[in-house]
């Protein structure tokens, strides 16, 4: 288990993360795969640096009871603008950096081919990396945070910057890397989070605002509802209905409510449109979404 | 101990592919030896230029290789400290830059490993380069003038060197300090020469300055022998070095990446 408790970075008079309470389960048979969501600026690039140790939290800890010493030997770190040596070739590169990781050379050796091998690029290892195409550069960004075997892989914004066909490649990889290793990954896309993670934390303006898993938040935010239009006014009795959660008021005839996710919300609004002698013009029913919210969130 | 050695490595194949390790110690000769050549055939320039009234008989007094030497080195500290200077400033603030110092700082390696590291890394390519320009420069000099000796070559050249180390350190404690290459620059060369100007000027009261190093040097040369101050300025010089690499490693550390 790694736990940050109550993390807090500021930056000068900028809050950037606030309060971040959160616990990364690391067991062999528990892995799991956190998405990171959040609009630009939500503060998910200042939470992963604190975690990699490349900045100090202002307030808050980390603890682990199953790293000793230096975290940093236990982590594997994709930043959201890698950059690496354009004058090495990723060999060399990896190389370098297992070095520094503290594997000896003939580990390292087949190691190498291993971990290149897995990112697709076993056949341009020798090529140098200035060379390289986004998506390549990106593969190379994780094999570079694999190689040490790390038990918590932390990729900031990993599929952003990438066309399509470099988006599938680098997804595809992680599907088969969460099966080795815990990861973390930041995305400002409601997506790229639903499709490989167990695990969505939701944060906005430095704040951790949802977490859970995607089954369960999608539950919770997928509600019914409902939009009326009227040939006359809709007073605000409607307001008052017990099974109503909310209500927009779109116009003096219109308006679109949330309801209960009950069967009987819907009779019982239809009822009651109609002992309020509403002339209703239109009644469409339709459902809220966990993208719905987020959408709302990023506003 | 392990890390330092992987970073320097590192550097060592940087230097080798960007060809630094052609240019510098070219650049360096060059500059050396251009001194004792022109000297030697200064008469002969002159004559060849050739617009001296006829019957004009040129005598210029034949320097000593002691002097021809002293020329250098007060070409390689001014052009030279240039050279190192430029050679130096990218070291830490490139890195910075790119980006590319989070690959080596997000694993287990310190600041001062990385600092320490290319710190050496610059030190062995400019010294080794300086070494290279001096020694063809020494070996013209006693082709071409009267003999300076072995002993006095070497303790010059141990001189320069600590002087050399000092100029590599203010640039890479600037290039902790700054990110843009201009003000790396223009900083370092404004602090040493600045320093050299103060030390002409209050030459009493700068024994202790690095700069003054470069009269311990004329001494050797011209008068085969060190000014009595050398203990205190080799002491204060070497301390400023660890002070200012100390400074580095503080100011790399408080920045965040
Ligand atoms: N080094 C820094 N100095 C000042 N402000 C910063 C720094 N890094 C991030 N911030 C600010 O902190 C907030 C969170 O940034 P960041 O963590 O990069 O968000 P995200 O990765 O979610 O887009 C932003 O408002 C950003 O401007
Ligand atoms: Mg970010």
């Amino acid at each position: 288990m790694l736990k940050l408790h109550d993390l807090s970075k500021v930056f000068g008079s900028q809050t950037a993360v606030k309060n971040f309470n959160y616990n990364i389960n690391l067991d062999a048979h528990e892995k799991s795969c956190i998405a990171l969501l959040g609009p630009n600026g939500a503060g998910k690039t200042t939470t992963l640096k604190m975690l990699t140790g490349l900045i100090k939290p202002t307030s808050g800890t980390i603890v682990s009871d199953q790293m000793n010493g230096d975290l940093r030997n236990y982590i594997g770190y994709l930043p959201q603008y890698p950059s690496y040596y354009d004058w090495m070739s990723a060999n060399e590169f990896l190389f370098y950096v297992g070095e520094l990781s503290g594997l000896n050379k003939n580990i390292l050796k087949t190691r190498i081919s291993e971990v290149l091998h897995s990112v697709g690029l076993k056949d341009v290892g020798r090529k140098r990396i200035g060379n390289y195409s986004g998506g390549m550069k990106q593969r190379l960004g994780i094999a570079q945070a694999i190689i040490h075997k790390p038990k918590l892989l932390i990729l900031d914004e990993p599929v952003s910057a990438l066309d399509p066909i470099g988006r599938r490649e680098v997804m595809d990889l992680l599907n088969k890397l969460k099966k080795e290793t815990t990861i973390i990954y930041s995305t400002h896309v409601l997506h790229d989070a639903e499709e490989i993670s167990d695990e969505i934390l939701i944060m906005n303006k430095g704040e951790i605002i949802e977490t859970g898993s995607l089954k369960s938040l999608k539950l919770k935010y997928q509600k019914p509802i409902i939009y009326i239009q009227s040939d006359n006014k809709i007073g605000n009795w409607i307001n008052e209905l017990s099974y109503i959660k909310e209500v927009k008021r779109e116009s003096d005839n219109s308006v679109t409510i949330t309801i209960e996710d009950e069967p009987e919300s819907r009779t019982r609004l239809l009822e009651d449109l109609i002992r309020n002698n509403i002339e209703i013009s239109k009644f469409v029913v339709g459902e809220s979404t966990l993208e719905e919210m987020f959408f709302k969130v990023v506003q | 101990m392990r890390g330092i050695w992987i970073i320097y490595k590192k550097e060592m194949l940087e230097f080798t592919r960007s060809s630094k390790w052609i240019w510098l110690p070219i650049v360096f000769t060059l500059i050396g030896i251009m001194q004792p050549i022109t000297s030697y055939y200064m008469p002969q320039i002159l004559d060849a230029a050739g617009n001296m009234p006829e019957g004009t008989i040129i005598k210029i007094p034949t320097p000593s290789g002691a002097e021809v030497l002293l020329k250098t080195l007060s070409q390689y500290s001014t052009i030279g400290i240039l050279l190192i200077v430029i050679s130096a400033m990218g070291s830490i603030s490139n890195e910075k830059n790119t980006g590319s110092i989070t690959s080596t700082m997000v694993r287990p390696v310190s600041y001062f490993t990385f600092f320490i590291s290319k710190w050496f890394a610059q030190v062995t390519i400019i010294s080794a380069s300086i070494g290279i320009g001096y020694g063809l420069t020494w070996y013209y000099t006693n082709l071409l003038f009267s003999d300076v000796s072995f002993k006095n070559f070497i303790e010059s050249c141990v001189i320069y060197f600590i002087y050399v180390l000092f100029i590599i350190s203010v640039t890479m404690c600037f290039g902790s300090v700054f990110r843009k290459n201009g003000a790396i620059v223009g900083s370092s060369f404004l602090l040493i020469t600045a320093l050299a100007i103060v030390n002409g000027i209050f030459e009493k009261q700068m024994k202790w300055s690095p700069s003054n190093l470069m009269n311990q040097v004329g001494s050797i040369l011209m008068d085969n022998k060190y000014l009595d101050t050398l203990a205190l300025n080799l002491t204060s010089s070497l301390l400023m070095i660890f002070g200012i690499i100390f400074v580095s490693i503080f100011t790399l550390q408080k920045q965040e990446l």
